[in-house]
This record gives C-alpha cells, structure tokens and sequence, in this order.
C-alpha cells in the first residue's frame, strides 16, 4: 500500500482531465455569455486550469496521510479544512497575479475581483470532489490488495496441505511406522492397537475434504499429540515430548498445519540424528494480544550437517507473513545443543461461532 | 556344522525385536548382539566377528553405507530399509538381499538361505559391497561428508571443513582442520562426488577446496604453487592452472 502513488503515468493522465475540464468550462462560459473576450478567455481559463491540477495533487498526499482508520473524525476534519482553505488561496491568488501580469487590462482586472469569491468557492468544491476520489481510489487499491492476499493465502493452505499429506505418506515415516506395528502385534498387542489408532487419527487430520484456513490452537496440538506419540512409540526411550500450554491459549485461531512442520523438523534433525535422548517440548502462554508458541527440541551437536534444513522454517514464515501481513513473527535460536523455535501468533478476537 | 553367527544393527528397537523374533526361530543361527548406531556395529563387527549382518541403511551419525566403509573385511551384509528405492534398484543385482519394512518371516528366511549359501561357498563380500556402496553413492549426488576411522575413532568431516586432498597409491589423503586421514578411495571418485565448484583438481594427485585459497605463485615457466590459508603449498600442473584461472574468472562474474 505504501508504494502506491497517484504519480503513475495512467492516474496522472485521468487526475488532469478533471481540471483541463474545469479550465474549458470556465473560458466556455466566459466567451458564450459575453462576460470576456475570446483571447482572455483562453488565457484565464488555462492559467486557472493549469494551477488548480498542479495545487490539487497536494490533496493526494493530505489524502494519503490520513487514514480513516489511523485518525479520529475531528482530526480529519481539521487537516481537511485547513488543507482546503489553504490550497483554495493558494490557487486562486497565485492563479490571480499571473493572469494579471499577462492581461493588464483593466475591464478583466473589475471580472477578477468580481469572481473571487466565486472561485475560492469553486476551489472548495474541487477539494471535496478530488478527496472523495482519491478516498476512492486508494479504498480499491487496498480491497484489490486484499483479494490478491486472500488468493494467494488460499493457495499456501493447499500447499500446506498437500505437504502435510506428502510427509504423512512419506516411506520413511509411514513404513518405519508400519514396521514397528508389525514388531508390536508380535510383542505387545495393546500397544500395537494403541499406534494403530494414533496413526489412523493422525492421517485423518490432513485427509479431511474441508480445510479451513485457520483452526483452534487446540485441534493442531492434538494433532501434532498424535505424531509424537507415533514416533514415541518408534524411538522408545530415546525421545520424550512434554507440552505445557495455558488453557487460556487453546482457543487462539492459528493457521491449519502450521506446528507440524515445525515438529517434523524437530524429530528429524533431533531424534533421528541422535544416540543420546532428544525432548521435544511445546509451550503456549498468553502475553498481550500475542499467544507465544515455544517449540524446543535439544541435538547432538557432534551429529555432521544433514542436507534440508530451513525449507520447512522458510515455508512457515512465508504463512505467518501472508496470514499476518508481519514479518517478524517467527523467531529461531539455535545453541548450546538446542533448538528453539518461537511464534507469536496474533490472537486478539475470540473464535467466531456461526 | 557351527551355528552362523548374526548381529542385528538398527537404531529402531522394534525392528530390532521383530527381526530376532523371526531369526530365533532358525536354529542355524545364533544371534550375538544388536547394535543401535553405526559406530557400535564397527566396534561389535570387529570384536564378535559376525557371519551375517542385518544392517538398516537410515541411522543416526552415520549410515549404513558409510559404516561399510571403513571396514575392511565385511562379512554378509543384508540390508533392511524402508524406502530408498534407488539404492534397491541397485541391491537387486548386487545385494546379498535386501529387506523392505515391514517385512514378513517368509522373506527373511528366503534372505537367510541366500546369506548361508554365500557364507558356505566362501566367497568375497568385499568387492560386491563397493558396487553397492558405489550404486548407492551415485544416486546420492555430491557428499556432505566424509566418514574415516582414525585409530579406534570414528570421525565425520563435513565437506567444508576440508582443505585439500591428496592421493598417495590406493588412498587418498584428506587434510581438514582437525588433522589429516587417510580413506581407501581414488582420487576420481572425490572428483566426482566432490562439489565441482568448490573443489578443484589442480594437480594429479591433488584436489583443493577453494575457499581455502589464499595464494597462486609463479614458479617456473610452466609450474605454479597454491598458498592454502593454513599455509599448506601445494603444486600446480598446467590443466591444474587452466582450471584454476577459470574459475578465479568465473567468480569475477558474479
């Protein structure tokens, strides 16, 4: 929004038709009743034309820096009534002493005097005109804006999606998982009757036909509960999770299949890669208007560098930057043979019940 | 007859469990530990001196693969994984067998039978591994790492670490900052799996990291030195210097 001017080549062209209109219209008038004659006319009406365009993109930028939504009524109504006073006497007197060093003559000098008035007048109603288009204008700029961002966040869900799903039907996640059930069927049924049923869950989540943009904070901790339970299972005591989440948190709306990821990451390159025990923990608490999510898992730090990191990272950004319109949402630390993750996520309205 | 003796490494214990719940049922065998990490399965395969290993390729630290490299003498591998589906392709001619997660008892005995005739007959597992390991290499792309034993140690070098290679007969010398090792591979190899435009052969038997260039000195009329940053000179051949000027070139560019 910010980069958006008046002072492109299209809308410069449509803003000048409405004073070299006002310019014709006032030597028309002029010449067809009489008042001058024709030369004078010419003259006046482009010298009176010529300055109310040049004056009246100063009202773009009175427009521009007051935002409806930033300002109370009062204050737009003074900057407004003081930017009209001024550019109106601006206008006509600059408008005023030209003409009148070019036409000194005396029968036009008493019209002048005679308009004043008039004129300061037409001023003011030029002003209200051009605020109402440009309020306009920039109204369409920001809804356009608004519809792009809705497409392309639209577009990020699918991915999200379909990344979900390709990381769920992932050979190495799904058939270590598979693998492990059949070794539990042998050994230790309930708990093979325990997986099957977290992993069955687990793959329901991201199969579902309806996906909506954003869910309950709870629905996507229990489903990240689901995969760590799976991998629980699969790496035994080498991995343990913790989560400590205020209640308070749980209704907060986040963008669907946002922490997975974001837990992927932390099994694969904490879990996986290590000989020693790996916890991977999530914290929510509320601070302001912000839900604060921690998720943490510790490494081996001797582990050598796996190929991959931080596209996952990158793709969670890039969702909190198109949900939030924010770029400073997503915080990584990584030291001391640890790796914390942070979001603030935006959480100020209650869920909307419908 | 003796027992063949096995040893299971895998660094998940359910599929650890499932594959000894399936091999007690053989008495032929006699299953003498399991290991969950590559570096226990070096030390455990030279201590206990197994027939047959039942070896998972995706482990912490270091794979599968990258533990059969620095054995000298492997016994029977049969691989187990659960995708890679390029390193099977390459199995399938060359692999004493492989195993594919989940796996059923029938196919394990089929797998059984194949190591025991190969066990009996007595033939070389050595050469047989390197195509695998090769197979699987070149699927892989470039390296990330290097994998070398240094004593009773096993060390990872992460590529970039590297200064500069040498060869020395059937092996080639690795120089990084922690010192230097030898690995039993050829230069061509390390010129191939070695990112081209960070390593460059600037000699037959050399092959330089080149963000560890600090200097190039004219030596005769047709020689040249290579100045590392640690200080290392390092000579350069006329294909070498060609190489060389063109990528200084290249960089310029960009």
């Amino acid at each position: 929004m910010e980069q958006t001017s008046i002072l492109n080549r299209y809308s410069l062209v449509f803003y000048w038709i409405v004073p070299i209109l006002m310019g014709i219209i006032q030597a028309s008038f002029n010449l067809y009743f009489e008042i001058l004659p024709w030369g004078i006319s010419l003259v006046d009406g482009a010298v009176y034309g010529f300055l109310l365009g040049t004056f009246g993109m100063a009202i773009w930028f009175v427009v521009r820096y007051n935002s409806p939504e930033k300002k109370s009524f009062a204050q737009l109504l003074t900057s407004h009534l003081s930017a009209a006073i001024i550019l109106s006497l601006a206008w006509v007197y600059s408008a005023a002493f030209i003409t009148r060093t070019l036409l000194p003559d005396p029968k036009y000098l008493a019209y002048q005097e005679n308009q004043l008035s008039n004129r300061i007048f037409i001023g003011f109603i030029f002003y209200a005109l051009m605020v109402m288009v440009f309020y306009l204008y920039i109204f369409y700029l920001k809804n356009r804006e608004k519809t792009e961002r809705e497409k392309e966040l639209k577009q990020e869900v699918r991915e999200a999606v379909l990344s979900a799903l390709k990381s769920q039907i992932n050979p190495h996640f799904l058939f270590n998982s598979l693998n492990s059930i059949a070794s539990l069927t042998l050994s230790n049924p309930e708990k093979a009757h325990e997986m099957v049923i977290a992993l069955s869950d687990f793959m329901r989540y991201s199969l579902r036909k309806q996906y909506s943009e954003m869910v309950a904070l709870e629905e996507e901790i229990n489903h990240v509960r689901l995969y760590l339970q799976i991998e629980k299972i699969r790496f035994g005591a080498k991995m343990s999770y913790s989560f400590q989440i205020e209640p308070e948190c749980l209704n907060c709306q986040i963008p669907t299949l946002l922490l997975q990821p974001l837990f992927e990451n932390a099994v694969k390159y904490g879990v996986y890669e290590a000989s020693e025990p790996v916890e991977v923990s999530l914290t929510a608490c509320k601070e302001g208007i912000h839900t604060i999510l921690t998720i943490t898992n510790n490494f081996d730090s001797e582990a050598a560098p796996v190929k991959g990191e931080g596209i996952g990272l990158k793709n969670v950004q890039e969702r909190l930057r198109l949900v939030y319109n924010s770029n400073n949402l997503l915080g990584i630390k990584d030291g001391d043979g640890k790796f914390v993750v942070t979001i603030y996520l935006p959480c100020n309205k209650q869920p909307t019940k419908d | 007859m003796n027992k063949i003796k096995v040893l299971i490494i895998d660094d998940e214990k359910l599929a650890r469990d499932l594959l000894k719940n399936y091999l007690t049922k053989d008495s032929r065998l006699e299953i003498l530990g399991e290991c969950s990490n590559g570096f226990e399965g070096v030390l455990a395969i030279q201590e206990l001196k197994p027939d047959l290993v039942f070896l998972d390729i995706q482990m912490p630290k270091i794979t599968g693969f990258e533990m059969l490299e620095l054995l000298s003498d492997p016994p029977v591998i049969v691989f187990s994984t659960a995708y890679d589906e390029f390193a099977i392709r390459a199995f399938e001619t060359n692999a004493v067998d492989y195993l594919l997660k989940p796996y059923p008892l029938e196919r394990v005995q089929i797998a059984v039978e194949k190591a025991i005739k190969r066990i009996q007959s007595g033939t070389g597992n050595k050469e047989e591994m390197e195509i695998l390991s090769q197979a699987h290499e070149e699927n892989s792309g470039l390296l990330t790492r290097i994998v070398v034993k240094s004593g009773s140690k096993i060390r990872i070098i992460p590529v970039e670490t590297i200064e500069y290679l040498e060869s020395e007969d059937d092996f080639v010398m690795i120089y990084c900052k922690e010192g230097h090792f030898l690995k039993q591979k050829t230069m061509k190899y390390f010129e191939t799996h070695l990112d081209p435009k960070k390593f460059i052969r600037i000699h037959r038997s050399c092959l330089v990291n080149t963000s560890q260039l600090a200097e190039i000195q004219q030596y005769g009329k047709e020689s040249w030195i290579l100045l590392t940053k640690q200080g290392a000179k390092l000579k350069i051949s006329k294909s070498g210097y060609l190489a060389l000027k063109q990528f200084l070139a290249e960089g310029m560019d960009n």
